[in-house]
């Protein structure tokens, strides 16, 4: 019978740390927040017919689109965006641009920081998810699954609408 | 005699105040006139400097893979050409693709058709391609950086060259960020 109970006991408390490991959203309320988000058209292969001059073999891999958003963090504590993915591309990569001297270049970044208290802006001309190599046509009014990967927030997902640049 | 004298005055007058121009872009101190060469538009047909002229050209480098710094750009020269209201057909923009190998003319066509038909594309014929950007002083390098599935990137020269109705390159706007300069650059030059 205490054995019986016992075992209850620490089953039910195993369910309890499995619950606060699955959704670490649940120890820390919803500090993160994701607002405005959209991604660039872009195309994933050419026409099939692309003229003679495609002679080599190699399959055309396909093209690439960036997507924007503004990170709000609500807690007390820095969190970073690590890593973030979408079926549409064959990979996702945290990018920033920049123009140095005149010159334009864009590289990978590790992570995205978002201050306690704060937020951080993705925009075009700077920090930005990039999807590599495209699945998919991605056209004005598409809509696309993204998963973004933070270090305290953990795993959160959103959908992006695909549009013109706002001006 | 008199009045012959006063139109020549009036004229030099005018010549006078022609001159001073304050560009809001670089002006070169010497326009540069681009020698013939074979280019390609995104048709896949020849595309000749000579048939440009009479429109004013706005030209940028870049690549259809980049896919934030290079759109901005475009998005940017896009706005300026429409801020010309109904002088906007007077304008060609003319993007010269440092990618060509995968910015093949069936590719930007493709590309095209979500941004923006009315841009003219240079792409097919890297030898080309690279003559024409010795001529604009452009710079690219291929790149490589840690974790690009992509393969390769570039860096490349950011800015927007403005070239006259005789084909000549006249000014450089290293900032497409701002609109109103690079259009009150382009009137004066319609
Ligand atoms: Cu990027």
């Amino acid at each position: 019978m205490s054995k019986r109970k016992s075992q209850f006991r620490l089953s039910a408390v195993l369910m309890l740390v499995a619950v606060i490991a699955i959704a670490p959203a649940w120890a820390a309320p919803a500090a993160i927040s994701i607002e405005n988000a959209w991604a660039r058209p872009g195309i994933a292969t050419a026409a099939p017919a692309g003229g003679a001059m495609q002679s080599s073999a190699a399959p055309m891999k396909g093209g690439n689109s960036a997507v924007y958003f503004i990170l709000k963090n609500a807690g007390t504590t820095e969190d970073r965006l690590i890593a973030a993915s979408s079926p549409v591309a064959t990979k996702s990569e945290l990018h920033i641009s920049r123009i140095e001297n005149g010159v334009a270049s864009m590289r990978a970044v590790p992570d995205i920081a978002v201050p306690a208290g704060g937020s951080t802006e993705l925009k075009p001309g700077g920090l930005h998810v990039m999807l590599v190599g495209l699945k998919q046509d991605l056209k004005v009014g598409d809509r696309i699954p993204l998963e973004l990967r933070f270090a305290r927030a953990g795993v959160m997902q959103l959908t992006v609408e695909v549009k013109m640049m706002k001006q | 005699m008199s009045r012959f004298l006063s139109l020549a005055l009036a004229g030099t007058f005018l010549v006078a105040c022609q001159k001073p121009i304050a560009w809001n872009g670089q002006a070169l101190a010497k326009p540069i006139q681009p020698p013939e060469l074979a280019l390609v538009d995104q048709k896949d047909e020849t595309l000749r400097w000579q048939n440009l002229h009479d429109k004013v050209m706005q030209v940028n480098f870049g690549y259809s893979r980049c896919p934030d710094i290079c759109p901005l750009a475009l998005g940017h020269i896009k706005n300026a050409v429409k801020a010309l209201g109904d002088k906007a057909d007077r304008v060609a923009v003319v993007w010269v693709t440092i990618d060509p190998e995968r910015d093949t003319p069936a590719y930007i066509r493709k590309y095209l058709a979500l941004l923006d038909d009315r841009f003219i594309v240079v792409t097919r014929e890297v030898t080309e391609i690279d003559k024409l950007a010795k001529v604009f002083g452009v710079h690219y390098k291929r790149v490589l950086y840690d974790g690009n599935a992509d393969g390769y990137a570039f860096q490349h020269s950011a800015a927007v060259y403005v070239v006259d109705r005789r084909g000549h390159v006249r000014l450089i706007h290293g900032d497409t960020g701002d609109l109103q300069k690079i259009v009150e650059d382009v009137r004066h030059l319609l």
